[in-house]
């Protein structure tokens, strides 16, 4: 199906696709207002559990991945009774405690090959997988994002108190997307596995949260688009700017990071910036029909009428 | 005889050594408009967040239709009936009044979370339809799309009251509706807070302005130092000694202080 690929061309993009699905994991928890550094922990849970499971036990492939996703769903649901009882920095401290945790504990002990690692895993995976999976996850999150339980996730982001009292269970929305994202981590690392076909504690690492941290924070919470678009367009930029040395990239996204911050520090789909570059002209119609609150246009509403002095 | 909608009985709730709220006991009529004033650092708004789930009382009972509302989360509460606003204006900035609104509607909605398309189109339509309903009520139909953080004070102050009222509460809870706000925009809350009371609303109204309350509160309660000092129509309220000595101090004659006189 992907024939006209060079290998090496397929891998990038078998890589990539991957790859959206941690940036999915990621802005997951920053649509509720968490900033968690945990996916890369539960990443490294499913792709050594998919990796012992099938290397060793003789597992069908597919069968250890979706045990690798489950089983970092159900360490999430564990971990999250008393991480996500923290706020702020405190959490964020947490989930970085926790992802060091696991990382730490597979590099000693014994069935995880310790730091050597896990290699020779069968290598299943063909692009059309990974597309029907990315297009699975990207069904519910639009369905998500145009729902109730989209509008909550985002009153719980910008104040979890205010939305509580709205009726808005806060606990229970953080838990399941907290849940779903290290499911998605989960898939995501396991899915890595059998694509490269090795495996080691070391990739597990902090620095590998890093990129997708950038992407994630530069396309924002508006929608789930900008961080998905945002890191295909810097992961392909990567490859151009590849040549020079992998010490580019890492100064790329530092400074990418710091003129997002400092003009758009909510991300590039933050729907302020929409309004203000003149994006959103379109007025929401009233569903009611018949009284169009338009029958005398105001013109440029939205436009801040200055007056010269 | 009325039905009581809420009932405060001895509620007790101290912060460290601070005794916020400290035996206060009042009832709230089915319908009816209810203020509860006194003077800053009262415990008025320690009383709503304790009556919104926010707080646990250290001691006390405070129940609705009945029911304990003491250790249940606001959000339990919210679905019971129960819908605030906030002393310091706490909307959603960076979404627009209909975003609002429709966050407030989170329990009208009766559709399970995976709902097909259909019939989630059809909901959301109707949501929208209550949605825009109540806006033109409250007079904000021409900003719909605006950014709530671009909406001057008093406007911003009626997104919160809507977004509120869109939870179709049975007792709403406002604390300090009309602060900071000039007399023009205090009388058009007071107006809708009556409007929203016949619609059959209770509402409890935690406010400053004395005359805001005098004209629209069926009954009133005042708080000081965390006790409800007196409990009546707000004719009967206000010529309590009692009120008055809360609010403008002791006459220093009749309390037999020692007056020292001033030269004048």
């Amino acid at each position: 199906m992907f024939d006209f690929l060079t290998p090496l061309q397929q891998f990038t993009l078998d890589t990539t696709l991957i790859t959206t699905l941690l940036i999915i994991s990621v802005h997951m928890s920053f649509r509720t207002g968490l900033f968690s550094l945990a996916p890369i922990g539960f990443a490294a849970i499913g792709a050594y559990t998919t990796a012992i499971l099938v290397t060793k036990e003789g597992w069908p492939t597919w069968t250890g991945i979706a045990s690798g996703a489950l089983l970092a769903a159900m360490l999430a649901a564990v971990f999250a009774i008393p991480v996500l009882r923290l706020r702020g920095i405190y959490f964020a401290l947490g989930t970085v405690a926790l992802a060091q945790a696991i990382v730490i504990g597979i590099a000693n002990i014994d069935i995880t090959n310790g730091t050597l690692g896990i290699a020779g895993i069968p290598n299943e995976i063909e692009t059309w997988h990974l597309i029907v999976i990315l297009a699975v996850v990207f069904t519910f999150l639009q369905l998500e994002n145009r729902s109730r339980f989209g509008r909550a996730l985002a009153a719980v982001r910008l104040d979890e108190r205010t939305a509580n009292g709205l009726g808005i269970n806060v606990k229970w929305l953080q838990f399941t997307t907290f849940v779903a994202g290290s499911a998605i981590a989960g898939l995501a690392g396991a899915l890595e596995a059998h694509r490269t076909t090795v495996i080691s504690p070391e990739q597990y690492s902090f620095a590998a949260l890093i990129p997708l941290f950038t992407y994630a924070l530069i396309g924002g919470n508006g929608h789930w688009l900008g961080p998905v678009l945002t890191g295909w367009f810097l992961i392909t930029l990567r490859q151009q700017v590849d040549f020079l040395s992998t010490t580019w990239e890492e100064f790329m996204n530092g400074v990418l990071l710091i003129v997002a911050m400092i003009l758009a520090p909510s991300g590039l789909t933050d729907p302020r910036i929409a309004r203000r570059l003149g994006l959103r002209r379109r007025r929401e119609r009233d569903p009611r029909g018949d009284r169009q609150p338009a029958d005398d246009p105001v013109p440029d509403a939205d436009v801040p009428t200055t007056v010269p002095t | 005889m009325t039905q009581a909608l809420l009932e405060a009985t001895d509620v007790i709730r101290h912060f460290g050594g601070v005794r916020a709220v400290d035996g206060a006991s009042f009832h709230i009529n089915k319908g009816e408009i209810f203020g509860l004033i006194g003077p800053n650092g009262a415990g008025k708004t320690t009383m709503v967040n304790l009556v919104t789930g926010y707080y646990a009382p250290t001691s006390g009972e405070i129940t609705i239709d009945g029911e304990s509302v003491l250790g249940v989360a606001p959000h339990h509460l919210a679905s019971r009936g129960l819908a605030r606003t906030f002393q310091n204006l706490q909307l959603f900035d960076g979404q627009t009044v209909l975003q609002n609104v429709l966050i407030g509607r989170h329990l009208q909605f009766k559709g399970r979370r995976w709902q097909m398309w259909g019939t989630r189109r059809r909901e959301e339509h109707e949501q929208r339809i209550a949605a825009f309903d109540l806006l033109e009520r409250l007079g904000l139909l021409d900003v719909v799309d605006d950014d709530v953080a671009d909406l001057p004070y008093g406007q911003r102050r009626r997104v919160e009251v809507a977004r509120a009222l869109a939870a179709e509460p049975r007792l709403l809870l406002l604390d300090e509706p009309t602060a900071g706000m000039t007399r023009k925009e205090s009388d058009e809350i007071g107006a809708l807070i009556k409007s929203v009371s016949q619609a059959g609303v209770t509402v409890l109204l935690v406010d400053h302005n004395v005359r805001l309350v005098t004209e629209v509160c069926d009954r009133v309660a005042v708080m000081d130092w965390g006790q409800v000092i007196a409990e009546g129509t707000p004719t009967e309220v206000w010529a309590d000694p009692k009120v008055q000595e809360a609010y403008l101090g002791v006459d220093r004659k009749k309390s037999g202080a020692v007056i020292v006189e001033e030269d004048s």
